[in-house]
């Protein structure tokens, strides 16, 4: 195979860096081989050429102080890097780069905790750091306190974070937890943000934002910096806590949950952010799709509703918890159970009957921040499985929801997919989740879901819609719709880029962000 | 003694037949290959894989919904066993995060093979080393309904090393069964240390 080259790099430039990094890591955290090393940096889902997205090679550094050197390294040679924590950001593109030829600049060796204060409730972690890892330290060290965790547990929480990753318990926005980081900036000054910026600070995981501009922000989402540390508050372990799910029967019902929802969820009746999740997305937590169909196409509704009916499941779910002392539980679930057994049809379900059911099961660690992996289930539906996501931020409000999911699932429909999502209130929004399985053995089908979803960006943003997050080949087409006064944002975003980073050596083309070199051909 | 190119070649050739006697340059390699730690995973919900898991002998793992709980007995095997062998017979999600886990370690797919039921049709798609595909997929489908028991009889002969895969498929028509397994055979090892 020919060694994919960052756009203007010869070979040559490229093998003289990587000599040069050599010198810094040593050659075992060097990774060049694409058979016997590189594969772990390519993106299993992709939608478009396996090749579209393949690096030249990978670095693990293992310290701040290397991080500075390959960055002179790369600086000089401006060859850029694309920053991954532990990679497994799938579905929106995994450790894979924006572009063919960039240098992979791994942190899973950064992964120590380096402090957990039971007292305040917080960790301060380096970017290899795991949910896993920080969960069985908690465990370990018999500490009070729960982590808020990511659906598969098997992600960063530095990259999570900094991806505007959600979860389930009522720390569930983790940017909105996170307090205080340490980057390195592309010329490899250290930046700390909040209150580690004083001297000898006592501060750093308690309060967020310290004297000036609350900078963390541009270094989420973004290639502005190298994360290398991070602060993520962690909530108490409660003296209680009751998770309840509502099967619901009609599509329609969609409308009337969300609406009753947001008051119990602004006024923290419902304590953790609430989550709608469609039939199939349950269903296959236990059974896969041929089970019940094997037509092509969607599977049409009268399957769904013996699929329903068997596995005692609604056409929607609605999983919510609350926390806290017996007494508070019993009035805000009385509260709760008021509110919606006012839609027909509406069937509670508590641990006492629903135990043992693998749906259930994993909601309920999740909304306790026990780690898991059972959700990747979702790929067996169609067996060899792919996704990406789709993740349009809807109002917490019936009409927006229903106007989102008509759209989705019609467009998905046309296409042949199924309509597989979830709903997650988180304040005042929410992350609507479309999961677009496709079988990632046959290149026809993913062609067809890259083209649904490139429709499904522009029909959103006809409606009014933005999405929170995207898979690598979507990034630009993205940006783009986010273009309110004549694109003043990402104007904004590139001035930026080009002060900080002037070679465009950090991560070009992260979520539509391209260093001035590279615009034009983006 | 053979090379492991030829080895692989032979046993594959020579145990179509499931119950073949191995010859004794088989039986010589068989020895040699059985000082390489092996770590086999199974589903422990699907059939086909508990009659796989159940003909094998080596350190195994069955493993249940939450593929998570089993991450830190494949890392330590993979710290402890650089030149080992991790193979299973599991649901393609359980397949995917493993190799995902190993691939931190060094060790990548030398093999993997989908079998899936549908109607009365069982189809076996192999992806493997050139010289070993071909062999695989026919003794996969020789072995019709027993094929999880032909993996798990050789699981020691599949690929390991670093070679370009090739995709083969073969379909067999199999009476009275209403399964809708969607199942995959691997091997994971590294190329570090062959």
């Amino acid at each position: 195979m020919t060694k994919p080259l960052p756009q203007g790099i010869t070979l040559g430039q490229l093998n003289a860096a990587v000599a040069e990094i050599e010198k810094v890591v040593g050659k075992d955290y060097v990774y060049l081989d694409d058979v016997k090393e590189l594969r772990s940096y390519r993106d299993p889902y992709n939608t478009t050429d396996d090749a579209d997205f393949a690096p030249s090679a990978a670095v693990a550094p293992q310290n701040v102080e290397q991080i500075q050197k390959i960055l002179a390294i790369v600086n000089n040679y401006k060859i850029p890097v694309w920053t991954i924590s532990t990679g497994k950001n799938f579905a929106y593109g995994g450790p894979a780069p924006r572009k063919p030829g960039y240098i992979v600049l791994d942190l899973k060796l950064m992964n120590k905790i380096l402090e957990v204060n039971e007292k305040h409730g917080y960790a301060i972690v380096e970017p290899g750091v795991s949910y896993y890892d920080l969960y069985n330290h908690i465990q370990e060290k018999g500490l009070k306190l729960w982590i808020d965790c990511a659906a598969p547990a098997w992600g960063g929480i530095v990259g999570n974070t900094s991806e505007h990753g959600a979860g389930y318990t009522p720390y569930g926005d983790h940017l909105l937890m996170q307090c205080g980081m340490q980057v390195v900036l592309a010329d490899g000054t250290i930046v700390e943000t909040g209150m580690d910026t004083t001297a000898n600070s006592k501060t750093g995981g308690l309060y967020k934002y310290g004297q000036g501009a609350a900078i963390d922000g541009l270094f989420t989402q973004s290639n502005f910096g190298v994360i290398t540390r991070m602060g993520i508050w962690l909530m108490p372990e409660p003296p209680g806590y009751t998770p309840f799910m509502i099967t619901l029967e009609n599509e329609h019902d969609l409308e009337t949950v969300t609406d009753l929802s947001l008051p119990l969820r602004v006024n923290q009746v419902i304590h953790n952010a609430p989550m709608t999740v469609d039939l199939l997305w349950e269903s296959a937590m236990s059974v896969s799709r041929s089970q019940y169909y094997t037509g092509k196409g969607p599977m049409p509704d009268s399957h769904r509703k013996k699929m329903a009916k068997d596995l005692d499941l609604g056409i929607w779910n609605y999983y919510g918890a609350v926390y806290g002392p017996g007494p508070m539980m019993k009035n805000n679930m009385d509260v709760i159970r008021d509110t919606f057994g006012s839609i027909p049809g509406a069937k509670f379900h508590y641990d006492d009957t629903r135990k043992g059911d693998p749906g259930w099961d994993y909601r309920v660690k999740l909304m306790k921040g026990t780690p898991n992996m059972t959700e990747f289930s979702l790929l067996n539906w169609i067996g060899g499985g792919g996704h990406i996501n789709f993740s349009p931020i809807s109002a917490a409000d019936g009409k927006s929801a229903m106007r989102q999911y008509e759209m989705i699932r019609k467009r998905s429909h046309e296409y042949g997919f199924d309509y597989i999502g979830e709903f997650l209130i988180g304040w005042r929004d929410q992350h609507h989740i479309f999961m677009l399985m496709f079988d990632r053995m046959s290149a026809e089908e993913k062609k067809r879901a890259h083209d649904l979803f490139a429709i499904l960006v522009d029909d959103a943003a006809a409606l009014g819609y933005g999405e929170y997050r995207t898979h690598l080949s979507f990034m630009d087409q993205i940006a783009g719709t986010f273009s309110w006064n004549d694109n003043a944002l990402w104007d904004t975003h590139h001035a930026l880029k080009d002060e900080l980073d002037p070679n465009g050596i950090l991560s070009p083309g992260k979520q539509g962000i391209w260093p001035k070199n590279l615009r034009g051909n983006s | 003694m053979l090379s492991r190119r030829t080895f692989i070649k032979s046993a594959l050739a020579t145990n179509v037949a499931l119950l073949a006697t191995p010859s004794q340059a088989l039986q010589h390699v068989l020895t040699g290959s059985e000082e390489i730690p092996l770590l086999v995973f199974a589903d422990e919900h699907s059939l086909n894989s508990k009659h796989f898991i159940s003909n094998v002998a080596e350190r195994k793992s069955n493993i249940d919904l939450d593929i998570g709980q089993h991450f830190e007995l494949l890392r330590e095997f993979c710290k402890e066993s650089p030149r080992g062998q991790v193979s299973g017979l599991t649901r393609d999600s359980d397949f995917f995060a493993l190799e995902q886990i190993a691939k931190d370690f060094g060790f990548y797919t030398q093999y993997s093979a989908t079998h899936h039921y549908s109607g009365n049709t069982l189809t076996h798609e192999v992806s493997s080393s050139k010289d070993s595909a071909e062999l695989i997929t026919s003794s996969l489908k020789n072995a019709k309904d027993q094929w999880p028991q032909w993996l798990a009889n050789h699981m020691r002969v599949l690929p390991r090393g670093n070679s370009q895969l090739v995709t083969k498929k073969t379909q067999i028509t199999l009476a009275n069964t209403d399964q809708h397994d969607f199942l995959v055979s691997w091997s994971l090892s590294s190329n570090k240390h062959i």
